[in-house]
């Protein structure tokens, strides 16, 4: 199931040109002064685009250029040495094959922590997270198995986020 | 790792965030599209809030894609959580009125679509689409009017690519032609992020002054007789006495402006006309001009992320903020108890954590004069 779910999955969750910014989405996370100063520049350079653009793939947009923040921060802050990932302009993660590796390391151990904090979470966010998101059911019918409304289906997903990321801070992520 | 005034607002953002990325994900669409651009739009924090997320939502559909329970195993566990507990109120009437109605809950109904908008745009705090119906209070012309209540807030996009938040109970007028994009505010406070267009100034009229803009971000803020300006980005005009500019700020500004005399303390300036850069803050009362020239710019903005932000400012002027917001008002006559310094970062329709910290630090009582009116006094 797992298998067959993946690429729909993918697409699903950042559109095609999905895998250098998965690669952004999975770096290490930054710390809260780096993450703020990124979000700021983000920000303004989102504020810049042509607002109809943005609003088309609101999403795409802003990580993308998120990613390039990054990359410009650190290559700006530390030359790029020891962070895990770098981006050249396209997005696309730069050839350090170290910090590839470290960066592989990082991103499993992060799954693992998740993992952990999905199995902990109550049976109904837990079905909910893994029916729409592995199984690639819609909402409708993850409320239908479930028994619940659309809207309970949409909020458990967003409970679980908060839930998730409450425990990877806590376990230092 | 993380400094504690600055994540006070950033859990009821992650909230948004992530009912946001839900939405965008599991309806893409026009309307979850315009909603999630429209929030990142406000703020750099919301930036800083749905990055996070994002990557938290990475980590987990990662983790969910690797777990091992069969679809059967997760259903039947689901099941077995009391349905009491997993009820999620859609219609609170409906379910409050018990037994005979319950059923209905269960049943996905058209009005349900259109609620569940509603709550999300009431819980982002700001009115989606659809809602430009009730902000154009009245059209003459290409004039547009725009009109909060008391408590409320409203974030539009102007024409031009311009966005404006107004703050509550205010009023603006949006005059726009080919030759300039003229606002008025009658009353209250906006925050005006300022589309680039050197062929068309963007004016702001407020009380007696006009504030010129070419691509900035600035707040105007009214009082009875004073006008305050806040220079976030870029460059602003004050022109202290209401006449017709055509181009205060010409394209090439930025090379041409004329220093500021630095020294500390406000500066008054004489001239009628000032300009103001990033940071800096000028009050305007007929036509002296006072200048501020290291404005508390989270301060100022913070409304727009729904917060206020006090820094060692007086009990009296607090609650007088806290006013604004609220149709129940909280006054303080203690003269001592009046300028209690307070400081600190308060959700701006929760006046009421600070009552409960001020009970809990000092000798006082809130005691309720009349039905909409309280005050704050020594306990005696």
């Amino acid at each position: 199931m797992p298998g067959t779910s993946a690429k729909k999955l993918l697409s699903r969750f950042i559109g095609k040109r999905g895998d250098d910014l998965r690669r952004f989405l999975r770096g290490r996370l930054l710390d809260s002064s780096e993450a703020e100063d990124v979000a700021q520049e983000a920000f303004l350079r989102v504020l810049r685009l042509d607002n109809t653009d943005f609003i088309r793939n609101p999403e795409a947009y802003l990580f993308r250029i998120a990613a390039n923040v990054a990359y410009e921060y650190r290559v700006g802050h530390q030359g790029a040495r020891e962070r895990a990932v770098v981006f050249d302009e396209e997005g696309v993660p730069t050839d350090d094959h170290r910090s590839l590796v470290e960066d592989q390391a990082h991103v499993d151990t992060l799954i693992d922590e998740a993992s952990r904090a999905l199995a902990g979470m109550s049976p109904r966010a837990k079905a909910a997270v893994t029916l729409y998101w592995r199984d690639g059911m819609t909402v409708k019918e993850v409320a239908a198995a479930l028994g619940v409304s659309t809207h309970a289906v949409k909020k458990y997903l967003a409970t679980a986020l908060l839930y998730c990321r409450d425990h990877l801070r806590d376990h230092e992520f | 790792m993380t400094r504690p005034e600055q994540k006070a607002g950033s859990k009821r953002l992650r909230e948004e965030a992530a009912r946001l990325l839900v939405e965008v994900r599991t309806e893409p669409g026009d309307v979850s599209r315009r909603a999630l651009s429209e929030w990142l739009t406000t703020s750099p924090d919301h930036v800083a809030a749905y990055l996070e997320v994002a990557r938290i939502s990475d980590a987990l559909v990662a983790a969910a894609e690797q777990a091992n329970w069969s679809v059967d195993e997760l259903v039947s566990a689901a099941n077995a959580e009391s349905v009491a507990a997993a009820a999620v109120p859609l219609y609170p009437k409906v379910a409050q009125a018990g037994g005979a109605r319950s059923r209905e809950l269960a049943l996905p109904t058209v009005p349900r679509t259109r609620f569940r908008w509603i709550a999300l745009a009431a819980a982002v705090g700001i009115v989606v689409i659809g809602g430009l119906v009730s902000w154009v209070v009245s059209m003459n012309g290409d004039d547009m009017r725009y009109v909060t209540a008391i408590g409320e807030q409203r974030v539009f996009t102007l024409d031009d690519g311009s966005t404006v938040h107004l703050n509550t109970r205010s009023e603006l007028v949006v005059r726009f032609d080919q030759h300039r994009r003229r606002i008025d505010l009658m009353q209250g406070e906006a925050y005006f992020a300022v589309a680039k267009d050197p062929e068309r100034p963007f004016h702001v009229y407020g009380g007696d002054t006009v504030f010129s803009a070419l691509g900035t971000r600035f707040n105007v803020r009214l009082w009875e007789n004073r006008a305050q300006v806040t220079v976030v980005e870029g460059l602003v005009a004050v022109l202290a006495e209401p006449q017709e500019p055509t181009n205060l700020i010409p394209a090439n500004a930025e090379a041409r402006r004329v220093p500021v005399p630095s020294g500390s303390g406000p500066v008054v300036a004489d001239a009628k006309t000032i300009q103001l850069a990033a940071g800096e803050q000028a009050s305007i009362v007929g036509a002296a001009i006072e200048q501020n020239e290291s404005a508390n710019l989270d301060q100022v903005t913070a409304w727009t992320s729904r917060r206020l932000v006090f820094d060692s400012e007086p009990l009296s002027s607090v609650l007088e903020e806290f006013n604004r917001y609220s149709h129940d008002t909280v006054r303080v006559e203690d003269p001592a108890l009046s300028t209690l310094e307070i400081s600190g970062t308060f959700d701006l329709g929760d006046v009421e954590s600070l009552l409960d910290s001020l009970q809990a630090i000092r000798r006082v009582e809130v005691v309720r004069e009349t039905e909409d009116t309280r005050i704050v006094r020594p306990r005696t």
